[in-house]
């Protein structure tokens, strides 16, 4: 494999060709990539919510979907990418856990609620998706190629994909 | 940019210690008379991380775990997570009932209803020690369980933390067999909201 670039919970990265884009381990976190397939140029973030709140303790721009997305898409403008031929692909927002009665189902929704949050900032920037493995109960590793564009998902129970 | 949850002094970090090695010794006695093996347990270590390091306390995002998840209500409200390597996972399965399972792919529903009922031995062990201890009040919810990578099953209780904080208060312990390393993680995440008082409550009754 070629070298990789390992993206940390609540993080972002933008790399050059021939670099891999790796985030290990996402249950209802939503790993989103933008990719320019012509500069070869890509980027990944790691979400874990969907939504800066307005008191909330702020922190990294890649936690949010909200705020992670513009700021990807800036970091590859910056790089050199082109906006128009900036592409995405997402997967993750799984529910790890089953509901059980009443309480708490809205947090136990976090991935569902990633999944739309994501959706949402990327249709606001106006970036197309290209691909899209979210949902589910299963965790998900991604694997994205500056080579090619290509984002391998594995899991342990559900298979492997390149989407 | 990165702010702790809390400043925790040496005294709270001992206090927090002393009180969860009661807590876990009472746990690591409930998990040796369920799989009728004696247990020994690692001394609690209380550790401030960003949430992508949690991961790092069991194994590896990458590791296969059981994961066993109880929320924790009342006076504090916390997290509580007993993490075990699937292979443990599945010989404890074949002591509680009987038979051995081989793949993660096949937990019927009995199997399910184990792992999770272990859980909340384990978790309602620790929580009585901590209540006698702090003459607080704990109320464990009901369990459920992920089995996956330990990165994926750990993403809801960071993601809950995530809402108010940057970072995880973890207190984990190691529960292992003699012959065996690892045996199972438990961690005690607590949430940032009533810590201040806990930690506070927690120094009177400890003087």
């Amino acid at each position: 494999m070629k070298e990789a670039v390992r993206v940390a919970m609540a993080d972002l990265q933008v790399v050059k060709a021939p670099l891999v884009l790796i985030t290990i381990g996402l249950g209802s976190c939503v790993g989103v990539t933008l990719y320019d397939p012509i500069m070869k140029i890509g980027g990944m973030a790691h979400i874990m919510l969907p939504y800066q709140q307005k008191n909330s303790a702020g922190g990294k721009p890649g936690k949010y979907a909200d705020s992670a997305v513009p700021y990807l898409l800036q970091e590859l403008l910056h790089l050199g990418a082109v906006e128009k031929r900036i592409e995405a692909k997402l997967a993750g927002g799984a529910q790890m856990f089953p509901s059980k009665g009443k309480r708490g189902n809205d947090i136990l929704r976090v991935g569902e609620r990633n999944v739309e949050a994501t959706l949402e900032a990327l249709k606001k920037a106006r970036i197309r998706i290209v691909a899209q493995d979210t949902g589910g109960n299963h965790g998900r590793t991604l694997e994205f190629a500056t080579l090619t564009g290509s984002l391998r998902v594995k899991t342990i129970a559900h298979g492997e994909k390149h989407i | 940019m990165t702010r702790s949850i809390l400043e925790l002094n040496a005294h709270q970090i001992d206090v927090l210690k002393e009180v969860s090695n009661i807590g876990a010794g009472n746990a690591a006695t409930a998990l040796a008379q369920i799989i009728r093996r004696p247990i020994k347990m690692t001394v609690p270590t209380v550790r401030i991380l960003s949430f992508d390091k949690v991961a790092d306390v069991a194994g590896g995002a990458d590791a296969i775990v059981a994961g066993i998840l109880l929320e924790v209500s009342g006076d504090l409200q916390a997290d509580l997570l007993l993490l075990l390597p699937w292979s443990q996972a599945s010989d404890i399965l074949a002591i509680m009932l009987a038979g051995g399972k081989s793949s993660f792919l096949e937990l019927d529903e009995m199997e399910i209803s184990a792992l999770e009922e272990l859980g909340n031995i384990l978790a309602n062990s620790f929580l009585t020690a901590l209540s006698k201890f702090t003459k607080l009040r704990f109320s464990p919810h009901v369990p459920s369980l992920a089995i996956d990578m330990a990165g994926a099953v750990l993403n809801l209780p960071l993601a809950r933390l995530g809402e108010s904080v940057e970072q995880a208060l973890v207190i984990d312990t190691i529960f292992h067999e003699q012959q065996q390393s690892v045996d199972g993680y438990f961690l005690f995440i607590p949430r940032p909201q009533d810590l201040k008082e806990f930690l506070h409550h927690l120094e009177v009754v400890s003087r």
